[in-house]
């Protein structure tokens, strides 16, 4: 898996790279859980758009009433990635969240 | 070309209701807000592109912001939980309180800058601004980084909002309607899902401490930098780092929200009633909490005491083969009676509570375990319904340990190898240690350190007197030999010690002056279970240094902590030991002092005091504690101090910019900011007449000299 990448996605505290250090914890808190939600639904769509076709409709129902056991070596089976999508998902929140705060004087 | 979708209509054009469900499940709500009716305006069938999306998302965002800002503002709101209690407000839950509208806050952040701007060309280097100036200075700077922090904060949340608007269409867009909300379903359905059985690393205490990751737990902790929650193979070196150090490092964004006002007031004063995945959630939320706070002060007391149970139970669910889900006190006492004390312990009951993560994975997975112990052990504790079994694999380690344990009782003398950087007091503490952890009469168990460095003395010189009369006793001990600390002569220390320290008074006084000494050991190493100490699975003795060893300034934080670690980890021909071990010294999993250590790969090998006057260690600590990244520091290290001194935040001359070639975003120049006032407060405590010689030095030499410990003037 490309290092670069993984140094994306894990190496930094968003929290200090945005300067939000002074910001009350709730707050903080807050601001992660929704950034998180966020990630995690943009994670879902790129499994989803992943997928070949004919097995997009499968991978929701089997979401729904399935289990991780079976659902990881399902999407690999069928060439999905989910360990770089999920790191690329949060490498590209946190860059987006970097630019957008860089810009604020 | 471009790709065009039709933008969605009806409900799902209002604000952002997938995000809003998904959070609101969480206990967090979005307050609604009606959207101004000519907003509603459908845009029809017509293809927009992203980018047309996310304009016009941004423009009726705001525009809703700017018509509710008074009273439905966008923001985050718990629900159902009750507010954090407050010293002034009696502990009666607060009203979620209504948070300006972005534009607002865009106009105080205005305002701040303004304001500070105009201070801080008041103010100059500051060498010559009065007291009040000063304090005016400062809360300026302070404001405006506040002001910022609010504005940054609700922007992020516009931009969660306005991109779950753009995904909701684009996928919408190109599947069946409604696609959306069952992949938003999908999330929420996998990301609370345990990630333990999916996630497969090599060791089986990774997967014990992946059984309490969940995906939503992974991102949040990924968000902030706790990289080893992320699953996958590929992160597996970072993984293995820092999971064992995981008991402090821990982020649960969600648990935290709904653990807020428990974690918060710290209460651990009902530990023994918690169930162990209780407390393992309590102490990570504890550290989530701690990490966002940027410090572990006031948090200390409630820390020690959840790691050490913490720790306890992950190493009886270790050494049972359980999880942390299905292991109870009640199913571990009904074992113990079972099984008998003597294996009971063996499996390190009271021993591994003090040991620590590393000495765990030593104890549970250590190849010298393992290694010749082919039969299978008698009277292993049976499989209950809802435990995990133990692999076949771990039923000779366990034999192994019992084993162990019974050698170390039966023994008549401890032998024990040097090992690189020790001294025959290395030796002796280990040779107690492992009597102790035998010692049936538990006379010694409560032994304190200062206790301990008395007895060992001791236990040195009754040998010491031993090997001469034999002819034995060497000069220089090298590792690999050993010195073989007759059970007797142990026994002839503690009974002397006992005699000696007879009262409350005396014992007080011995802590007392052996106070500086006791900190200084790594007493996890010299932890043992299972018949092992936990130096066994190192490389010896590393020299140690707190952070109040360092820095000459009162206040060190974590977040200097953790330079100092990383910096150390980078530093050629050094390695920070516990990274092989998997714990990550001076983190809140670690020793309770904040504290990092660094070890000598070839055969080197000095004091603390020696060490902290290396120039290598000297340069790099310099570097380390400007609390700048290398590319920043290089930049200003040569620069001197006189120099750095006039530098401003708004750059608006020569003098006062910033040298370029670097990264110069607001936390960057924050960053120098800091550096700058701790230059200037040392160097306004030297006397006036020396002050003209040393502004003339360059920022590393000062940094070496007047922020570091032990500086040789220049």
């Amino acid at each position: 898996m490309d290092k670069e990448l993984i140094r994306k996605a894990l190496g930094a505290n968003i929290v200090e790279e945005l300067g939000l250090g002074i910001l009350p914890e709730e707050q903080k808190i807050n601001m992660l859980a929704a950034v998180t939600e966020l990630i995690g639904v943009r994670l879902m769509a790129r499994v989803h758009e992943a997928l070949p076709e004919g097995d997009r409709e499968a991978f929701v129902k089997s979401v729904e009433g399935g289990s991780p056991e079976t659902l990881f070596p399902w999407l690999k089976e069928r060439g999905v990635d989910f360990d770089q999508l999920l790191l690329e998902e949060i490498a590209k929140a946190k860059e987006d969240l970097k630019k957008r705060a860089q810009a604020v004087k | 070309m471009t790709e065009r979708i039709p933008a969605s209509s009806g409900p799902e054009e209002q604000l952002p209701s997938v995000l809003e469900a998904g959070l609101k499940r969480r206990g967090i709500e979005l307050p609604k807000q009606e959207e101004p009716q000519a907003l509603k305006t459908q845009e029809g069938n017509e293809l927009k592109t992203s980018r047309e999306i996310a304009h016009e998302r941004a423009e009726k965002i705001a525009a809703t912001e700017k018509t509710e800002a008074e009273t439905t503002h966008f923001f985050l709101r718990r629900k159902g939980i009750p507010d954090e209690p407050r010293a002034d407000a009696g502990g009666a839950p607060e009203a979620p309180e209504a948070r300006p509208s972005i534009e607002v806050l865009k106009e105080q952040l205005d305002a701040a800058r303004d304001e500070f701007l105009k201070t801080e060309k008041e103010y100059g280097d500051g060498t010559r601004a009065s007291d009040e100036l000063a304090d005016r200075y400062y809360d300026a700077r302070d404001a405006y980084e506040r002001a910022r922090a609010e504005y940054v904060a609700e922007d992020v949340l516009k931009y969660v909002r306005e991109e779950t608007e753009i995904l909701e269409q684009r996928v919408d867009a190109g599947e069946a309607k409604g696609v959306f909300e069952k992949l938003h379903g999908a999330w929420g359905w996998l990301s609370e899902k345990n990630m333990g059985k999916v996630w497969d690393p090599e060791s089986r205490i990774l997967k014990i401490g992946a059984r309490m990751v969940n995906l939503r737990t992974a991102i949040s902790g990924a968000l902030i930098g706790a990289a080893w929650m992320i699953p996958g193979a590929g992160v597996g070196v970072l993984a293995a780092r820092q999971a064992l150090a995981g008991a402090g490092m821990t982020f649960m964004a969600y648990d935290l929200q709904r653990k807020y006002a428990e974690v918060k007031a710290a209460d651990v004063s009902k530990l023994d009633k918690l169930a162990p995945q209780e407390v393992a959630e309590k102490f990570h939320a504890l550290a989530a909490l701690a990490k966002l706070k940027g410090s572990w002060q006031g948090l200390e007391g409630a820390r020690e005491k959840l790691r050490e149970r913490y720790e306890r139970d992950m190493a009886i669910a270790v050494a049972w083969g359980m999880d942390l889900q299905g292991y109870t006190w009640e199913l571990a006492d009904k074992e113990q009676k079972k099984e008998g004390a003597r294996k009971w312990r063996a499996v390190g009951a009271g021993v591994l509570g003090g040991l620590g993560l590393a000495g765990l994975r030593h104890f549970a997975f250590g190849a010298d375990v393992a290694a010749g112990v082919k039969a299978p052990a008698p009277g292993l504790p049976p499989v209950h319904e809802g435990m995990t079994p133990l692999p076949s694999e771990d039923v000779p380690k366990i034999t192994a340990a019992i084993s162990a344990s019974e050698a170390i009782k039966n023994a008549t003398e401890f032998s024990v190898p040097f090992q690189p950087g020790e001294s025959p007091l290395h030796e002796a503490r280990k040779a107690l240690a492992l009597y102790l952890s035998e010692d049936e009469s538990q006379a010694f168990r409560a032994l304190s350190p200062a206790e301990k460095l008395w007895a060992e003395e001791r236990l040195w010189k009754l040998t010491q007197e031993q090997l001469k009369a034999a002819g034995a006793l060497k000069d220089v001990w090298q590792p690999g030999d050993q010195i073989a600390f007759k059970k007797e002569a142990v026994q002839q220390a503690l009974s002397e010690l006992q005699q000696k320290f007879d009262s409350p008074e005396k014992l007080k006084a011995l802590a007392e002056n052996l106070r500086d000494h006791v900190g200084k050991v790594d007493w996890k190493r010299y932890a043992v279970a299972a018949g092992h100490g936990a130096w066994e699975g190192d490389t010896g003795v590393r020299f140690r240094v707190s952070t109040a060893d360092i820095l000459r300034e009162p206040k060190a934080n974590e977040r200097m902590l953790d330079a100092l670690l990383e910096e150390a980890r980078r530093y050629p021909g050094i390695t920070v030991p516990g990274e092989e071990a998997g714990t990550l010294l001076g983190t809140p999993g670690g020793a309770g002092t904040p504290h990092f250590e660094y070890s000598f790969e070839d055969g080197t090998v000095v004091s603390a005091e020696e060490a902290a006057r290396l120039e290598l260690v000297r340069d790099k600590l310099a570097e380390a504690v400007s609390g700048l990244d290398a590319g920043e520091y290089n930049a200003i290290r040569t620069m001197r101090v006189s120099d750095i001194l006039k530098k401003s935040f708004w750059q608006l001359t020569d003098e006062t910019r910033w040298p370029e070639g670097t990264r110069q975003t607001h936390v960057d120049i924050m960053n120098r900011l800091h550096l700058k006032d701790r230059i200037k407060a040392a160097f306004e405590a030297l006397p006036e007449q020396s002050r003209a010689d040393v502004g003339g030095l360059d920022v590393h030499d000062f940094i070496r000299t007047y922020l570091l410990k032990g500086g040789t003037k220049v």
